[in-house]
């Protein structure tokens, strides 16, 4: 994954834990103090950040993907790559219909990118069908956060149903996603 | 999107637009593959391509999944081409039929000769072809940058190990206390004014002893000896400001209950030194080890002395002097440790120190007589017990002394010198019942 992934693992750390949490996680798990934002790092790296974020927080490892998602969306994309965010959809239903193509179209500036797929289909005006493609394992949380931070940048709040696998044919996740206005 | 069989384009005007395309049947047959397409997976002209989905997932393509796979940006591959993959995305025609339009993924210029494509094979309306010359340009810029940086990141090493071996000479409190952060901001006549612990400690009867020394095993020894010691200093929250040869001049600007703490740590250390390895190479084994320190508290002035073209950080300060005097006078009471009464009132209420008075002193250059005070702490513990268990006779002859009952000051420091006959501060007055108090 590329070092904008794990900065938000460290910036969520940082943040609600200090940074003498950070430098005992990043240490502990053989990974750098810090990370550059363009620069691919090995899956394992995020892999083992997240391990002992878990051992040090004590917290279960949905909670914190979950949390890392979020966070990068709210603290990561919208600061630091508004303007790609704002092309990309106006609001919640609209950018997550555009995630495939944005994804693929940043493969020039990341040539060894590995994005997720997702195929989004509107079933009506608050609920979509999203499949959910990835060869990482154990990250549907993290998709979740994701989702629920771009929910709350659209001022939108995002509920999931998870399907069967059995359901569908194809190998992917999916999920339905409600989406309706912040309260 | 245009159907590749209208009547007034035509299949070439198609081809020109779409260079990269397939097109399946309704029921899922591969019918058309784009001269570009058998150009980059290498294709006789008649020879259809057993094709493979990299993405959304690995798999042999199956045309029953497109109307789920619309929509997505997928990969293909062709199997006997596999390094050379086409990325694009699959479009249902009016007719019913499934047309794939795609470009090769890239990401360099030197991708395009990869796959064996000219910058002119790429569609000028698509962008890919100004894309990757963007690319290029900035990845040029992002290896200068990343080179730029590494050159910096050696500098910064070299400056931090520079700044690591300054602080050594210069300590870093030192610049703290005269408000400079950073060595570069330091000026000559730069000066603060503070009121703090002084320490001067030294080895007694080492200079006249390493006069029949060799010079390098002066400096393995006081480096031996000063490696033993000095780290009590550091990790009482003190620094040295000077070693001077075997004496150590050092500055505690916490509670002054840290300097006699480290004091007492330092008579520990080298006496488990003399225990140990201490003894180097060169030193008269008549030599015996005996740390005097001299402990003051009082107003100094710090700063940087000198000229254009040698600095020093410098201390200059009668609480210097006056530690000085402290230290020579351990020599006379036989102490390891000794302060002053200015040093004792800023002692804690609550502190555990155990000391004893030892009466008003003259020192050389001060007016007044100055009280002074005995660490016992500092002491090696056999003989600590002996001192703490003679205190109260040592104060009440102390006393007597003081007042000019001389018979009764002789009687308390003989019965103190019964208990501990190594007390040399009791011999001393002892020494001294049958004289003036005030030539003490």
């Amino acid at each position: 994954m590329y070092g904008m992934v794990n900065q938000a693992v460290r910036g969520l750390v940082v943040d609600r834990f200090g940074i003498q949490t950070w430098t005992r996680i990043h240490s502990e798990a053989g990974a750098p103090e810090n990370f550059s934002a363009m620069q691919p790092y090995e899956d394992s790296v995020t892999y083992n950040l997240v391990g002992k974020a878990v051992e040090v927080l004590g917290l279960p490892a949905e909670s914190i993907l979950h949390a890392f998602g979020e966070y990068w969306v709210l603290e990561i994309a919208t600061k630091h790559y508004g303007t790609l965010m704002n092309s990309t959809g106006r609001d919640f239903a609209d950018f997550l219909a555009n995630l495939d193509h944005m994804h693929q179209r940043i493969r020039v500036t990341f040539p060894n990118y590995q994005p997720p797929s997702f195929r989004v289909k509107p079933l009506d005006t608050t609920t979509l069908q999203v499949d959910y493609y990835s060869h990482r394992p154990g990250l549907l949380p993290f998709v979740e956060g994701l989702f629920t931070g771009l929910g709350r940048h659209f001022s939108e709040t995002v509920t999931f149903e998870h399907l069967a696998d059995s359901a569908h044919q194809l190998p992917c996740k999916r999920m339905l996603v409600r989406h309706v206005a912040a309260a | 999107m245009l159907p590749p069989r209208d009547p007034q384009l035509g299949h070439e005007v198609f081809s020109h637009i779409l260079p990269f395309h397939l097109i399946w049947s309704a029921g899922g047959t591969l019918e058309s593959v784009s001269a570009s397409v058998r150009r980059l997976w290498g294709l006789r002209e008649d020879e259809m391509p057993v094709i493979r989905l990299e993405r959304p997932f690995s798999a042999k393509l199956n045309a029953a999944w497109f109307g789920e796979l619309t929509g997505m940006v997928l990969t293909l591959s062709c199997q006997s081409a596999p390094s050379r993959p086409l990325r694009g995305e699959i479009i249902v025609l009016p007719d019913g039929r499934w047309l794939l339009c795609a470009l090769p993924p890239m990401g360099r210029v030197a991708d395009l000769e990869h796959a064996g494509l000219k910058l002119s094979d790429l569609p000028l309306h698509s962008g890919l072809g100004d894309a990757l010359i963007a690319a290029e340009a900035a990845h040029v810029s992002l290896e200068e940058s990343q080179a730029a940086l590494h050159r910096l990141e050696k500098v910064n090493r070299s400056l931090s190990e520079v700044n690591a071996a300054f602080g050594r000479f210069v300590p870093r409190q030192f610049l703290e206390a005269l408000g400079i952060k950073s060595p570069l901001d330091a000026t000559l006549g730069t000066r603060a004014t503070t009121q703090t612990a002084v320490l001067f400690a030294d080895l007694r009867n080492f200079t006249s002893i390493s006069e029949r020394m060799e010079t390098r095993d002066i400096f393995a020894f006081i480096n031996r000896y000063l490696e033993n010691v000095a780290p009590c200093i550091r990790n009482n929250d003190g620094f040295v400001v000077h070693y001077l040869g075997d004496g150590i001049l050092a500055l505690f600007q916490g509670h002054p209950g840290n300097a006699l703490q480290a004091a007492a740590e330092m008579q520990a250390a080298i006496r488990k030194a003399v225990a140990g390895d201490l003894r180097t190479s060169g030193l008269p084994a008549d030599f015996q080890f005996t740390l005097g320190i001299g402990l003051h508290f009082g107003r100094i002035e710090m700063g940087i002395v000198g000229e254009s073209g040698r600095w020093d950080c410098s201390v200059i300060s009668d609480t210097v002097n006056t530690a000085y005097r402290v230290e020579g006078l351990t020599k006379t009471f036989g102490a390891e440790v000794l302060f002053t009464g200015q040093f004792e009132e800023r002692l804690p209420e609550n502190a555990s120190f155990k000391y004893r008075r030892l009466g008003r002193i003259r020192i050389k250059g001060r007016a007044e007589k100055v009280n002074i005070f005995e660490s016992l702490d500092a002491l090696p513990p056999s003989v600590g017990a002996l001192r703490i268990s003679s205190a109260q006779m040592f104060s009440e002859a102390l006393a007597a002394f003081e007042t000019g009952d001389m018979p009764a000051a002789a009687l308390g420091f003989q019965r103190c010198l019964a208990t501990d006959p190594s007390d040399v501060a009791a011999q001393h007055y002892l020494d001294r019942c049958t004289v003036d108090p005030e030539s003490i």
